[in-house]
């Protein structure tokens, strides 16, 4: 399992092998919703994932 | 571009990952786009079936759209999607339809919502016609009540939640049902009631969730409510008010994971299966 550096707090996080880009994650340790993305090349980080919008949903 | 279905998304929920997994198990070349990262194009050579997930009605409505416009079979259709997205499109429909649903009315400001409010009388039920999860939808118990709730969304810069839809609370309305519909057959059903502390049994919030008979009005409605939107796969959520059932709404992105747990069906295979028969076609 990849572990990356949470860009909130500087902390570790592990992520699963299957993630997708995309997919969020908890920090646990700070409590941020992460969101994973991957470049052209598969190179994975982590950024602040975008605020729920009123049109999210079923 | 490859694939013989492109699974379009924003945000991998467990959903799109049971999906993933069930058309990859049943041999069907995946292609996956992340509308988020990959743009969209009237040039894309598209899969002949693009399933549309993503979270966003938006992106979802505009990612069918794109790929319907390249001979695609979208599913659900830009269409469905929108239709189903709306909640004040969605009764214009069932209306036409015959469908029952509560009593509802619709209004633009204040003024109106205030007059709503009074014929359809207390406890109500207001929320705005985009929106899921049980986002702002609010149990009105008395006017008062009512005259808050529109001066708070005022003060918000979309059209859409300044638009309220304003409906009779359906006794008994903290728990509803909801029937899976794939292809014009329902799947099964599902009751969900709140969860403790709240009036509202959307599984997103804490709803909990028991598997029920799929008798034969509410086969008939639920399939009938599909239908009229437009979707292959969609869920229909009801409530009954002591005599029949009313209803309530349609999602056209449906997660159903309280869906599976509660009744056991598998229902990404379920889809891969259909998306099969569909790509045979």
């Amino acid at each position: 399992m990849p572990t990356l550096t949470c860009p909130v707090c500087g902390g570790e996080i592990e992520i699963p092998d299957d993630a997708l880009p995309g997919e969020l994650f908890e920090h646990e340790e700070c409590g941020a919703q992460l969101e994973l993305e991957v470049d052209e090349n598969g190179n994975m980080r982590l950024k602040e994932a975008e605020e729920i919008s009123e049109d999210w949903g079923e | 571009m490859g694939g013989e279905v492109e699974l379009l998304y924003d945000v991998p929920r467990l959903e799109e990952k049971l999906i993933m997994r069930a058309l990859k198990s049943s041999g069907i070349e995946l292609k996956l786009t992340n509308v988020k990262y990959s743009p969209l194009s009237w040039s894309d050579q598209a899969a002949p079936v693009a399933l549309i997930r993503p979270i966003s009605m938006v992106r979802a409505i505009y990612s069918a759209s794109l790929r319907e416009a390249v001979g695609a079979k979208a599913i659900n259709s830009s269409i469905s999607i929108m239709f189903a997205g709306d909640k004040i499109l969605t009764l214009s429909r069932f209306k036409q339809a015959g469908i029952p649903f509560p009593e509802s009315m619709i209004a633009f400001g204040s003024e109106a919502a205030e007059k709503a409010g009074k014929m359809i009388g207390y406890p109500a039920i207001d929320k705005p016609p985009i929106g899921s999860w049980g986002r702002l939808v609010t149990l009105v118990k008395d006017h008062q009540t009512l005259q808050s709730i529109v001066e708070h969304r005022e003060l918000l810069l979309s059209q859409s939640v300044k638009t309220h839809i304003i409906q009779r609370y359906i006794d008994g309305g903290d728990h509803d049902y909801r029937v899976l519909v794939l292809g014009g057959e329902p799947l099964g059903a599902i009751m969900r009631s709140a969860a403790k502390g709240d009036w509202r049994s959307n599984v997103a919030r804490g709803g909990r969730v028991g598997a029920v008979k799929l008798d034969e009005e509410l086969s008939e409605l639920a399939v009938k409510a599909a239908e009229v939107i437009g979707g292959e796969f969609m869920a229909i959520d009801l409530f009954h008010d002591g005599e029949k059932y009313l209803v309530n709404e349609v999602n056209g992105v449906p997660e159903f994971k309280g869906f599976m747990e509660a009744t056991k069906i598998d229902v990404a295979e379920r889809l891969a299966k259909y998306v099969k028969l569909v790509l045979k076609r």
